[in-house]
């Protein structure tokens, strides 16, 4: 009863807001009254604020002094025990500051730079998978600037959304986005977007200049616009079937062979637009009786180029592109030549979700087969060549463990001969999926329907003009990576095309070998 | 008396010169600008750490803020232009009164002290805070009072209409001079603009900006690029799936059996011959 007044008296001599003034409510002292628990209580909240307070002022040891105490008094408390997570993380104290997180977050506490303050501690804990976790489900636009740095596709779309909604520290958001779009190996869009952050008129303290010109430098030294791929694939397949014949009058036939692929993919980007080419060639060596099979001993090349083009604000939702393949096959060491193919179109991409892209495309296909065709004198039903259409829909998903995709597809092809006219479609799925640092496995499966004809007069001999095919093709690997690019890869295809007796057939191929990928 | 002389000197340390002190504090100043307590008659600038209890009314100015911490209720902002009184909660189970301007309240889902129910004041009209809400409440010039939620769901009551529950997203608004709720979805912009408001005064506290910046000389360059050997060009032969490529799909189709044999095609036309003969 006396004391206080005295304490009172002595305070008021010090000069208000002074240092040993507010931190005088820090000092861990027992509490001697009749209502213990109440007295606890106001000290705490007390010294919770003084702890804020000193935080923000950047007086990191007074402030875990403060808090610290007034988690004691107040461990019920969630966002005194935030306060004093983000003091733990400004001294150093990581393990500390996600403890005190851990237990805000069992407390109710709802507070956003929750996850910014988590997002920080993992990431200068090195965790950055966890961090950009945490930043894709954040909403916080620092937060989303974090993901962006870390490449986080939602965070970076809604980024893009703020900085639409308001100009708000937006070279903060712009320093973000290029960080992400220096990932994605934009370059001249990541410079695009630092374009002038490092002049005086933007308030970045003189570290925050040196690290953004740092940066600068790093792209113009470093990011590509040029980015090449290639892929050298070396297998022995044990093959059924290889030359597709009807499996009702040939016994299935078997052999060995080697087969040699490579493939080489180049990208150019010219600010947001992409323009790729790729060229492909394919060789195979039969190992077993070749004389029965070197007619389809294949030897191709293929080439593709496409270009897709972005619409609205960067990074873009919507894309629009074209695309064309162009594949010629011979046999027998370029003895026969089967045929060529040409398929182009264009496409619309949109990016649904972080990694869901829904891909429309529809497409223009010519077949031309040369030496196992009759000539073009001879006018026969069953001549091959053709010209079709196709409409693709495709669901893709990617992340760094999967890549899927579900295709739907509509066909309609007309052929020199009668008996080639087809309209159909199908469906099909496939799947990638990263098991272990090491192996990758993956499969798929189509299935196509494709009713050919109509033959001879329709209207005379009604449902025997037309046939309907049913055709299966199921697919399954797995990749071990030895060292650097390289994989040992195992696959089973398989295909089984469901006709009339004598025009069906089935094939499948076991392929070990090796795959180099740069 | 012991237990306020505690009070009393607790709320000297943290600042406050004012020698009338509640009886009991519900509240303490976290942060404080340009805003005033008027305080049995006196009015005073507060410091952080003051305590504050029922009856004690906060006004702030046009610029003015001031961040609340109430261990039943959580965290309490009052924004610029704003006036707001501390109830006795004994009273009404009502905590606090917004008289004008605009205010946010945070709930967390677990309030330090579990008092259940926790009202606040609009106006004389009453919105229910459930745990694990964040609501923003406004009182404007012309009686016009409003609730917008952005997490969770709360109720309000107003004169003798029905009570309705405000859920996420949603904005309800009313006018104590009308006999009418008008209550409208999809307003989470404004909903969350009281966090965003909170966000931006409290600062780079986390030095957040700092790190971003940091880690900029962490950015890899275009290796996250997913187009690697995707085909460029995704045609029938990827969606159908062939033995060896674009080029296995061409050899298929060249060799594969026809689905129908040249024997097996019909001459076109009804293949009836018809001797015609003419008379002389």
């Amino acid at each position: 009863v006396i004391l206080g007044p005295i304490a009172v008296l002595l305070v008021q001599v010090s000069a208000p807001g002074s240092e040993p003034h507010r931190l005088d409510a820090c000092k861990d002292e027992p509490v001697v009254t009749a209502t213990a628990s109440d007295d606890a209580m106001a000290r705490g909240l007390v010294a919770s604020a003084v702890g804020y307070e000193e935080l923000r002022r950047g007086s990191l040891e007074a402030s875990v002094r403060c808090l610290t105490l007034a988690v004691r008094l107040l461990p019920d408390v969630s966002i005194v025990r935030r306060d004093l997570a983000i003091a733990f993380f400004q001294q150093g104290q990581l393990a500390e500051a996600l403890t005190q997180i851990d237990q805000a977050r069992k407390l109710g506490e709802t507070d956003l730079s929750l996850d910014t303050l988590e997002i920080l501690v993992l990431g200068r804990l090195g965790r950055w998978q966890e961090a950009l976790a945490k930043a894709e489900g954040s909403q916080t636009p620092m937060a989303q600037r974090l993901g962006a740095v870390l490449g986080g596709e939602i965070s970076a779309d809604g980024l893009k959304r703020k900085v639409r909604e308001s100009g708000h520290d937006a070279y903060l958001d712009a320093l973000a986005l290029s960080a992400y779009a220096a990932r994605q190996g934009q370059g001249a869009v990541a410079l695009l977007l630092i374009d002038g952050l490092d002049s005086p008129d933007i308030s970045l303290t003189p570290t925050e200049r040196a690290s953004v010109r740092r940066f600068r430098a790093r792209i113009d030294d470093k990011a590509r616009d040029w980015v090449p791929h290639f892929r050298l694939q070396s297998t022995v397949d044990a093959v059924s079937n290889p030359l597709y014949q009807s499996s009702t009058n040939t016994p299935l036939q078997n052999t060995l062979r080697l087969a040699f692929a490579g493939e080489g993919y180049l990208a150019y980007r010219v600010g947001e637009v992409t323009l790729s080419a790729s060229a492909r060639f394919d060789q195979q060596l039969v190992l077993v009786d070749r004389a029965s099979f070197q007619q389809g001993e294949i030897g191709a090349f293929s080439v593709s180029g496409g270009l897709e083009v972005p619409f609205g604000v960067y990074p873009a939702v919507l894309f629009v592109g074209l695309s064309v393949r162009y594949t010629d096959v011979f046999g027998d060491l370029y003895r026969v030549h089967v045929g060529q193919v040409v398929e182009g179109g264009p496409f619309i991409r949109m990016r649904m979700a972080a990694g869901w892209n829904l891909r429309l495309s529809v497409l223009g296909t010519a077949f031309d087969f040369s030496d196992f065709e009759p000539s073009s004198e001879q006018v026969r039903a069953t001549q091959r060549d053709r010209v079709g259409q196709r409409v693709g829909l495709s669901l893709l998903y990617g992340d760094r463990f999967i890549d899927a995709a579900i295709d739907g597809l509509f066909l309609n092809d007309i052929a020199d001969g009668q008996a080639f006219d087809a309209i159909g479609g199908g469906v099909a799925a496939r799947v990638d999926l990263q098991a272990t640092t090491r192996i990758r496995v993956g499969g798929g499966f189509s299935v196509m329907g494709r009713q050919y004809g109509p033959v001879g007069e329709q209207s005379v001999i009604g449902s025997a003009a037309t046939r309907a095919e049913l055709r299966a093709f199921v697919e399954a690997h797995i990749r071990y990576r030895m060292y650097g690019g390289m994989d040992v890869l195992l696959e089973d295809r398989w295909i089984q095309n469901t006709a009339l007796v004598g025009h069906r057939y089935a094939a499948n191929v076991v392929s070990l070998g090796v795959v180099n990928q740069w | 008396m012991v237990s306020n002389l505690s009070w009393l000197l607790i709320g000297l340390l943290a600042g406050s010169v004012e020698t009338s002190r509640p009886v009991t504090p519900i509240a303490v100043v976290r942060r404080a600008e340009s805003v005033e307590i008027e305080s049995h008659g006196a009015t005073v600038p507060p410091s952080t750490g003051r305590l504050l209890g029922a009856g004690e009314r906060l006004v702030t100015q046009r610029e003015g803020y001031v961040e609340l911490y109430l261990p039943s209720v959580g965290t309490v902002l009052l924004f610029g232009g704003s006036r707001m009184q501390l109830l006795d909660p004994a009273v009404n189970e009502d905590w606090g009164r917004l008289e004008r301007g605009r205010m946010w309240i945070t709930r967390p889902a677990k309030p330090a002290t579990e008092t259940t129910p926790v009202n606040w004041r609009v106006g004389p009209d009453q919105v229910r805070l459930p745990p694990g809400v964040k609501v923003s409440l406004e009182v404007g010039s012309h009686s016009d009072r409003k609730v917008v939620v952005s997490i969770g769901q709360v109720t309000v009551r107003a004169g003798t209409r029905t009570p309705i529950d405000v859920d996420l997203g949603h904005v309800a608004t009313w006018r104590s001079d009308r006999n009418a709720w008008v209550k409208m979805a999809g307003d989470l912009g404004r909903a969350r603009l009281g966090e965003r408001e909170q966000l931006r005064r409290q600062g780079d506290v986390l030095a957040a900006r700092r790190s971003l910046v940091e880690w900029l000389d962490q950015v890899p360059f275009g290796t996250q690029d997913r187009a690697g050997m995707r085909p460029i060009h995704w045609g029938t032969s990827d969606v159908m799936g062939a033995i060896g490529g674009p080029a296995g799909s061409v050899l298929e189709e060249a060799l594969r059996p026809p689905p129908f044999f040249e024997t097996e095609v019909p001459a076109k036309g009804p293949n009836v011959e018809v001797e015609v003969g003419f008379e002389p």
